[in-house]
């Protein structure tokens, strides 16, 4: 049995997080330096276009990269311990159990071919070695926990037999089996029904609270973040561009991409008569060069926008990247 | 396809040596089916060439008739095995090629009207298709060259019966799908008849799945054909095949005139072994979902 | 799901009539049978007479009906040939095939199966370039020149394995089986392994394909992150996920099997009924070819009807429909 896991207020800690992926055409940097922390319990957003990492950035805390990519460089600690330099085995323990993850499209998210019983059951007897019918009563606990009805019968049936939203929320329970420190959502909503996001959202929410659960909500959508976290990480090409208290990124967000993000949500729009767009699009991340990445939609800018920079605390907590600084 | 895509595809398609070698195979046996009369010390088939007293010569030993040895030895007529295999591969190749191309035209084009048509037309045609395929094709073939009869001409319209459903159902799934999109509406709102927006509009864009079921078939054109040979129901004996010559060995095997069959049965390896290798990398570069 | 299944009951009924349909149509159109059966001296008379006795002066839609009747309680023509009922020709035959079908399935299967699979997860492995160049070879080589060959190497200049006939059988339940007997089992090795060499090649492409699609699923990475090990992920999940296609291939396959017999049987002297079809042929005796023709159609038929049923049991996608 591996010592009990430090109880200190910090569970993870990102830092300097590189992964790159090498291919025909050219060195991918999907995730190029980033580093962020997150406390037990708290809910962190990462929020960014398609493409811009977050995605990448979840995968690499489990170590659930392919070929070709790789984590050429950085260190994850979890509950002090660096996952980087773990082996297969052991993350394996780590997996499902104090860190979980749930996937963006339930559709593809289970095994067509086992009941949820089984993949719900699967997961407690190998990380809590109990019987099988112990597990089974748990699962059954579980799947009420999440909201699925007649949960004892919905046990033996096979995932197509179950609509979008309720197949989510049974990954969302196996995802809670164990009783994780942390949780993993990559773009949890996204696939599901208008109707269904925010029930679905809401959920892990409230479970999150109740069993003191850290969260990192990785979305494209600013709104979402917006409603549910406690903080927001903006990522922009493989960067991270601002991260701070989501009261003070919302109201006062210090990076001009933040800043177009939460000008493009529909709902505040005010008096205006078309979206607000920022214009351009995402550059190739082939090959980037270096420097801020946004500088070529950006409608600020100086002269030292040609360089890297790194976050620098602009109010208590709240950093950013931008050579303006301009609250 | 423009340009830069060739290139890609042939940047990709080079990275296997295994391809490059299937590819080199194939050339090196459509030359020698080309040019088999220029190349070959004797025209096997033809009587007036053959002396019975050079039969079962082995290899490389010299004919009582000439000076010249048999490099590969001679079978019971007294034919250079050489020159056999050569005007062997000759047919195999012929009969492969036109078969498929007989079976692909047929097949694509049944396929691609029971996708866009759609209705009883549909239904008709796969339900043809479903029963023939629900036996084997060696079968059909073999029940087809019983009841007419051997013949170099019977025998490629045999193989096309048997191989015109895998187009078809191929063209047919990918007339599906193209149907939906939205060039061909454009096509139609602008008042093309349906045969010009079938052969104009869709076909082009259905050429790449055919191409790779026409890959696998060939092989099997040509396997089927030999085997048939083989049976003594394919190619009459007067005219040249694998399969015969091969026949022909395995009933003297045992009286060790080994060559009579393991060289022409090396040489049918050769050539399926080629368009195998060349039609396994050629799928493997066109298959867009394996390529993350 | 029963419907579906009534269904293709009814498909399968129907396939059935209409092989029958183009078998008699053949019988109908090629040639006079009366003028093979009766010397050439036989009046004009005895002609009409033995064409009246027969039948073969009714229309063409009532020789259908009565040659259906006939075929239904098993009477399919009798052999020119061997002079005796056509059917039971065959059917006395058949465990000969079956025997050799299924033993050729089982070593595929046995082989081709973790082969497969090994090759899909470690593709760069050295075993795994062998395995996909043998199965290469496999598919590659013509049915007929495989059993050639083998007969060399292992006949002819080892001569460990006879090359031809069945050697002695033991009955087994009632059925006439060769490899219960040493001798026979000796027999059964060379041709078993002929037909079984390219339906390994098959398998083992199959179920590398498969599993390598099976493995860029969603859930597969789903699984990982649960935390399962790559063990479980790969022998209980993605070889769950594959066998239903892959028994379906199986199934299919022993149809081919069957049909591949024929060259296989001509190779090995063996006495199946491929081989009598085949010297049926070349003895112009066609109602054997015929009849064989029919109760392979039937086999054929029951054969997919059943990979349909276990199909339908294994997919929970279809069985819950």
């Amino acid at each position: 049995m591996s010592p009990a896991p430090k109880r200190t207020p910090e569970i993870l800690r990102v830092s300097g997080l590189k992964t790159y992926f090498f291919t025909r055409k050219g060195v991918v940097k999907a995730v190029n330096d980033v580093s962020f922390s997150l406390k037990r319990g708290e809910i962190l957003g990462l929020v960014g276009e398609s493409g811009a990492g977050k995605s990448i950035t979840g995968f690499s805390i489990l170590g659930l990269i392919d070929e070709p990519g790789k984590i050429v460089e950085g260190e994850i600690l979890f509950e002090g311990e660096n996952l980087l330099t773990k082996t297969e085995r052991e993350l394996e323990v780590i997996r499902g159990n104090r860190i979980s993850m749930v996937f963006q499209d339930p559709q593809t998210s289970l095994d067509p071919v086992f009941t949820i019983g089984y993949q719900i059951i699967e997961a407690l007897m190998i990380h809590q070695q109990m019987t099988r019918s112990k597990a089974r009563r748990r699962a059954i606990g579980l799947l009420a926990s999440v909201g699925i009805p007649s949960p004892e019968e919905r046990l033996d049936d096979y995932p197509h037999q179950f609509s979008g939203g309720m197949r989510q929320r049974v990954v969302i329970s196996i995802a809670m089996a164990s009783n994780p420190a942390l949780i993993i959502a990559d773009e949890p909503s996204t696939a599901l029904d208008v109707t269904i996001q925010a029930q679905v959202l809401t959920l892990m929410q409230n479970l999150v609270r109740e069993h003191g659960t850290a969260m990192i909500l990785i979305t494209h959508d600013i709104a979402l973040v917006g409603q549910f976290c406690d903080t927001i990480c903006v990522m922009y090409a493989g960067r991270l561009v601002e991260m701070g208290p989501k009261a003070s990124v919302i109201r006062a967000p210090l990076h001009p991409y933040t800043r177009g993000l939460i000008r493009s949500i529909p709902g505040r729009q005010e008096r205006r008569k078309r979206l607000d767009q920022i214009p351009g699009m995402m550059p190739n991340l082939i090959n980037m060069p270096e420097g801020c990445p946004f500088s070529p939609r950006c409608d600020l800018g100086n002269d030292s926008c040609g360089s890297r920079s790194k976050l620098i605390e602009i109010k208590p907590g709240h950093f950013t990247t931008c050579w303006e600084r301009k609250a | 396809m423009n340009r830069q895509a060739w290139l890609d595809f042939w940047e990709e398609f080079r990275e296997s040596k295994i391809g490059i070698m299937g590819a080199a195979i194939t050339l090196l046996c459509l030359l020698i089916a080309v040019l088999a009369p220029l190349i070959s010390p004797q025209n096997p088939y033809d009587l007036s060439q053959l002396y019975l007293q050079n039969s079962h010569m082995s290899p490389t030993l010299l004919s009582k008739w000439s000076y010249e040895p048999f490099v590969l030895g001679s079978d019971g007529q007294g034919r250079c095995m050489y020159s056999a295999i050569l005007y062997g591969l000759r047919i195999s190749l012929y009969v492969g090629l036109s078969s498929t191309v007989i079976s692909a035209a047929f097949g694509t084009f049944l396929g691609l009207v029971s996708g866009y048509v759609g209705g009883r037309t549909d239904a008709l045609i796969m339900r043809i298709a479903d029963i023939q395929l629900s036996f084997p094709a060696i079968l059909i073939a073999l029940v087809i060259m019983a009841l007419w009869g051997q013949g170099l001409f019977k025998i490629i319209i045999a193989i096309s019966v048997v191989n015109w459903v895998f187009y078809a159902r191929t063209a047919r799934g990918s007339t599906l799908s193209e149907r939906e999109k939205d060039y061909v509406d454009a096509a139609r709102a602008t008042g093309v008849s349906t045969t010009v927006i079938m052969l104009r509009e869709i076909l082009p864009n259905i050429v790449a799945p055919i191409i790779v079921i026409a890959t696998v078939r060939i092989a099997h054109a040509i396997i089927l054909e030999s085997t048939l040979s083989f049976l003594g129901l394919g190619v009459p004996i007067t005219e040249p095949s694998l399969g015969s010559l091969i026949n022909e060995g395995y009933q003297v095997l045992f009286s060790g005139y080994w060559w009579i069959t393991i060289f022409p049965g090396l040489g049918l390896m050769l050539i399926v072994l080629g368009i195998n290798q060349l039609g396994d990398r050629l799928r493997d570069v066109l298959n867009p979902r394996l390529k993350r | 799901m029963l419907g579906y299944l009534i269904k293709r009951m009814l498909q399968c009924i129907g396939v059935l009539f209409c092989v029958s349909l183009v078998v008699f149509v053949i019988m109908y159109y090629s040639g006079d049978p009366v003028e093979m059966m009766l010397p050439p001296e036989a009046t004009e008379k005895q002609v009409e007479a033995l064409r009246h006795h027969l039948g073969l002066n009714k229309p063409f839609h009532a020789q259908y009906v009565s040659f259906l009747k006939n075929a239904l309680q098993g009477d399919l023509g009798t052999s020119f040939v061997f002079n005796k009922p056509a059917v039971g020709l065959i059917v006395e035959r058949i465990p000969a095939t079956v025997e050799l079908a299924v033993s050729a399935m089982v070593l595929a299967v046995i082989i081709g199966i973790p082969a497969g699979m090994y090759a899909a997860i470690r593709p760069a492995s050295w075993l795994s370039k062998s395995i996909m160049t043998g199965s290469l070879l496999g598919i590659s080589l013509p049915v007929f020149w495989l059993g050639i060959i083998l007969v060399l190497i292992f006949s002819v200049i080892l001569g460990w394995l006879p090359s031809s006939g069945r050697g002695e059988t033991a009955l087994l339940a009632g059925i006439r089986l060769g490899f219960p007997t040493k001798n026979g089992f000796l027999h059964l090795i060379l041709p078993s392994l002929t037909i079984a060499i390219f339906q390994l090649a098959l398998i083992i492409r199959l179920v590398r394909a498969g599993m390598m699609e099976v493995m860029l699923q969603d859930f597969i990475k789903f699984l990982k992150a649960k935390g399962l090990s790559e063990r479980r992920i790969v022998f209980v999940h993605a070889m769950k996920n594959i066998l239903i296609p892959v028994v379906t291939i199986i199934g299919l396959q022993l149809g081919n099997i069957i049909a591949f017999a024929i060259v296989t049987e001509t190779i090995f002297a063996w006495p199946g009924m491929g081989k009598l079809v085949i010297d049926s042929i070349h003895g112009l005796d066609r109602p054997v070819v015929l009849a064989y023709l029919l109760i392979v159609s039937l086999m054929f038929v029951l054969l997919n009807f059943l990979v349909d049923v276990v199909y339908t049991f294994l997919d929970p996608r279809i069985r819950l429909r």
